[in-house]
């Protein structure tokens, strides 16, 4: 009975020490080297409801006790992968207080679109 | 001998001045890195119709039950800033993008403004009855179709004096939806876009 909960035992304390340390990485995230560690996106949560839009939210950490300014745009990709040219893909501004979470939100253009890009760059204003 | 000397004075003076010009350059749309101003240009309209469309399209008041499009009219959206420039900019957007969703349907027969009406569909009524025509061609009555909604608002400029003498500029993007059937309003967004700037900075 010991034998088979050891292994669960370290399993999960090495989760919980993995993920507390290394932002989790997702391939649809891009978020510019120029950041550095200031910013990590936590998760993302991907929801269409009450619109047949979908609606992403990236939960970002501010890692800075100073204000962070980010830009972030969403480009959509409809089905077969291609891009939904819209003007909801420009660059949108937001500035992240010390130590916050926060969360970057977006709304695809047309029910069309079923996946993203995320981009974060730091503020150009 | 003073005629040829003035003439080579302002041929240099030209040459120089022409030096001196900042040179014309297309702007980056994509990642423009220009210095921002103080009146509205075109990343505080495309910011505006960004935030304002999202969150018409995250309100789920395009999804109808019957799966057909809405048909809206560009009502009038008043330019109450001390700025001239057309409020269209900002309303090609959203009915631009509205389209796109596939769940709106704009129409050209009816608009606050000329300039959103169509005139050709009064005119190609006109030659009922034409002989030059082939009236089997010429638009039957009873095709127009009436719209269920309408999208109107303004622009607003507020300009406030700091303490320091700077300014502070606060434009108010506001746009509005109406079921033209009830009445009543359907949706409703408020964006607002503050700069500061210097005090003898003019914005008109």
């Amino acid at each position: 009975m010991l034998k088979k909960l050891l292994p669960l035992a370290a399993a999960l304390a090495f989760a919980g020490c993995v993920s507390y340390h290394t932002p989790p990485a997702d391939r649809r995230v891009t978020v510019s080297p120029d950041l550095g560690d200031a910013v990590w996106v936590t998760d993302i949560r991907l929801t269409s409801e009450p619109s047949s839009h979908y609606t992403l939210q990236a939960n970002v950490a501010n890692n800075t006790d100073g204000i962070v300014p980010v830009e972030y745009r969403v480009v959509w990709l409809d089905e077969a992968g291609a891009e939904l040219q819209s003007v909801v893909s420009t660059w949108q501004f937001m500035s992240a207080a010390p130590r916050e979470v926060f969360g970057l939100t977006a709304t695809a253009p047309s029910p069309e679109a079923v996946d993203f890009r995320l981009y974060i760059q730091p503020s150009r204003r | 001998m003073n005629r040829i000397f003035a003439g080579v004075a302002a041929a240099a003076a030209a040459s120089i001045l022409a030096g001196c010009a900042t040179p014309t350059t297309r702007i980056d749309t994509r990642n423009d890195t220009g210095a921002q101003v103080a009146g509205i240009d075109y990343r505080d309209v495309e910011e505006a119709a960004n935030v304002m469309l999202q969150s018409l399209f995250r309100s789920g008041r395009l999804d109808r039950a019957d799966g057909q499009a809405y048909v809206m009219t560009v009502g009038k959206v008043k330019n109450d800033t001390m700025q001239r420039f057309d409020t269209d900019i900002l309303t090609s957007y959203i009915t631009e993008e509205l389209m796109n969703s596939g769940k709106v349907m704009v129409t050209s027969a009816m608009a606050a403004g000329a300039d959103n009406r169509d005139e050709m569909i009064n005119a190609a009524r006109s030659v009922r009855g034409d002989a030059e025509f082939n009236q089997a061609t010429v638009a039957a009555q009873g095709q127009l179709v009436a719209p269920t909604h309408s999208v109107f608002g303004k622009i607003l400029q507020r300009e406030i004096r700091m303490d320091s003498g700077d300014k502070q500029i606060e434009y108010y993007f506001q746009l509005r939806i109406t079921e033209i059937a009830t009445g009543l309003q359907w949706w409703q967004k408020q964006h607002m876009i503050g700069k500061r700037t210097d005090g003898r900075t003019p914005t008109w």
